[in-house]
């Protein structure tokens, strides 16, 4: 049996021992036990206390890193860095900022990774994790201003996905819920609303490559629909590029990174009812959710602001 | 939430100037328009979108602009006044003052500044701080930010003798994240694991500052501009602008991990090797050997801040670019 190590003495651990590759090791430990445990009766003990041992290791070695980790100190600033030194306000010119800005993107700091089948950006460098390989309509929205700069048929297929991600029937029935009785929304479970979550990895395309909404797979596990942050974020990025690829600017020109008519139309249809559908149900989802109910026998009016406040108020 | 409030009137605002407020016409885009109408729903007309933007904006008001002017604190939500979605809304497109430019900069570099004195730390910015919260069963509790605290990344098997006490917890260790914000299970996961002064120090409020800072440069440069001269108030207002750029270029460069004397070979806060030059998500708090706490680099990589920095120092250049440009004609002259 393995003891517990005082975490300020760790004994020295054999390479033979341990994974070379700390965030494998629960494989490494399983692959090594394949041949070195013949003949030992408890293996499952003996697996869970290498695991124990790997877990030590591991925190040992980081808290050997911070120990040795000093950032320095500059100006009043703390710098992770050897790189950079702070700007004095003399050098706070251009030629300063371009230099940084090109050092910065020469050494892979504004780099994007997407995905060449559905457009979703890498949101993580961890996105082996449970937790960072799901996507938010969030995570999409916020890469706005790089994948559309450095990556224009990158962001038009993210778009395009996320669009028919909001056409999934969970998120249409939501919407159907809350058009009819607001009240699902604002004093039901948390549950009711739009979801903000799914899995790149569920995208499926149709033989027209466009993704299939009822095949993606939402994120079941995620506690609460209650924000409307997503919803709203999306419907100004599905917007900013449809007007990006159908109007032209001053000078007449449109952008790559719009929805251009041969995006929108023949075999790509689909595209067009997905966009168009989820702003038109992503609209009425925010504005009701934000507005009076429909007073019993009488038409439509808009009273949002007492409701919106109340409604604001108690989802957060 | 005021974040959740005002990008909804947003999307409001461009889905009026899309389907009522563009001249230019084609087959494609007034297809487009029409399915977007798709049975003429009375909430999406012209003057339903009006009111609901006109309500939605005062909701803003109520929570930024008025408190601001009334030198009061802004509010992200009635428990928490200071929250990076509010570095988020002063990045943003939505405009607090939409007819006054000079006044609608004003406010916004002042909801920056509160933002920045509120929340920030030497590696970073915190989420929010410490607030109250009622539980399920009445009982007011203070809650922090527990998401990558310290020991976030410890397994149990750790971390129990760590503390001398059990984890009090229902995830098997520490690094399964209990996917819940109410106060009830934001209290579970906090359960003898995280710490408020030891709360995870992010990097989207500083990038989402520096976006919000170049666009306030470029607005106000651009009024100057056509103006063809520069008023007392502005140019002091552009001295404060460029003070703030100043220090969030710094701050925002000075956070990206690269090796340092001692450790060549960088770590993540959970032990994985860490790439230089590539912009973190947070900074993390870690015990070292000699039980100080040092903030190290975070367990993620964050594309979305990579985004928004991006953007920031591209911004923040032009804008220094046009600034330079308008000294050399003797627009800015004191």
């Amino acid at each position: 049996m393995f003891a517990v190590f005082s975490l300020n003495k760790i004994p020295t651990l054999s390479a033979s021992t341990f994974p070379k590759k700390l965030n494998s090791g629960e494989n490494s430990i399983n692959d090594g036990l394949k041949g070195a445990t013949a003949g030992i009766s408890d293996k499952a003990k003996l697996r869970s206390d290498l695991l124990d041992l790997f877990d030590h290791n591991k925190v040992y070695q980081i808290r050997l890193f911070a120990t040795m980790y000093q950032p320095r100190h500059i100006d009043g600033y703390q710098i992770h860095n050897r790189f950079f030194t702070p700007l004095k306000p003399s050098a706070f010119n251009s030629h300063e900022l371009e230099r940084i800005f090109k050092e910065l993107s020469s050494k892979g700091s504004f780099k994007v990774i997407t995905s060449p089948k559905t457009g979703l950006i890498r949101t993580s460098d961890k996105d082996d994790t449970h937790h960072m390989s799901r996507q938010w309509f969030t995570d999409s929205a916020m890469m706005f201003p790089l994948q559309r700069t450095l990556d224009p048929q990158g962001w038009k297929k993210n778009m395009m996905t996320n669009a028919a991600a909001l056409n999934h029937p969970e998120a249409q029935r939501a919407v159907q819920e809350t058009l009819k009785n607001p009240d699902w929304f604002r004093k039901g479970s948390v549950k009711n609303g739009v979801f903000h979550i799914y899995w790149p990895s569920s995208v499926e395309l149709d033989t027209n490559q466009v993704p299939k909404p009822e095949k993606i797979k939402l994120d079941e596990t995620w506690f609460s629909q209650n924000r409307l942050e997503s919803q709203a974020l999306m419907t100004l990025r599905l917007l900013e590029t449809l007007k990006a690829g159908l109007i032209p600017n001053k000078n007449g020109q449109l952008k790559p990174w719009g929805f251009h008519p041969q995006d929108l139309e023949g075999r790509k249809a689909k595209n067009e009812a997905y966009v168009t559908n989820a702003i038109h149900s992503m609209s009425r989802y925010l504005i009701a959710v934000n507005t009076d109910p429909k007073p019993k026998n009488s038409i439509f009016i808009l009273h949002p602001l007492a409701h919106g406040k109340r409604c604001l108020s108690r989802k957060e | 939430m005021t974040w959740d409030a005002a990008v909804t009137v947003l999307a409001m605002e461009k889905l009026k100037k899309f389907l009522y407020g563009e001249k230019f016409e084609s087959p494609t885009l007034n297809r487009v328009k029409a399915k977007i109408l798709k049975g003429n729903p009375a909430e999406l007309s012209q003057e339903n979108l009006e009111k609901f933007i006109a309500v939605g904006r005062t909701f803003v008001d109520s929570r930024i602009t008025f408190p601001l002017h009334a030198g009061q604190d802004p509010m992200q939500t009635p428990s928490r006044a200071y929250d990076t979605s509010l570095s988020l809304l002063a990045a943003s497109d939505y405009q607090f003052i939409p007819d006054d430019l000079f006044k609608d900069t004003q406010l916004r570099l002042q909801l920056l500044k509160k933002a920045k004195a509120a929340l920030s730390g030497p590696h970073g910015m915190r989420r929010y701080n410490e607030f109250t919260e009622t539980t399920k069963d009445g009982k007011q509790v203070k809650l922090h930010d527990s998401w990558l605290n310290i020991n976030q990344n410890m397994p149990k098997s750790v971390l129990e003798p760590l503390l001398k006490q059990p984890v009090i917890s229902t995830a098997k260790t520490h690094t399964d994240h209990i996917d819940s914000s109410s106060a009830d299970s934001l209290l579970e996961r906090q359960g003898g694991l995280s710490q408020f002064k030891y709360t995870a120090q992010w990097q989207l409020g500083l990038s989402a500052s520096l976006q919000s800072l170049a666009k306030m440069k470029i607005a106000l440069l651009r009024e100057i501009q056509q103006k063809g001269s520069a008023s007392v108030d502005e140019k002091n207002l552009l001295k404060e602008i460029n003070k703030e750029s100043l220090d969030f270029v710094n701050r925002n460069v000075a956070a990206i991990p690269g090796p340092l004397l001692g450790t060549e070979k960088l770590l993540k806060a959970d032990g994985s090797p860490c790439q230089a030059y590539i912009p973190l998500e947070a900074y993390q708090a870690i015990p070292d050997l000699n039980n100080e706490i040092k903030y190290v680099p975070g367990e993620h990589s964050l594309p979305w801040h990579s985004s928004q920095l991006f953007d920031g120092l591209r911004k923040t250049l032009r804008a220094q670019k046009m600034e330079e440009s308008l000294r050399s004609k003797g627009l800015l002259d004191t």
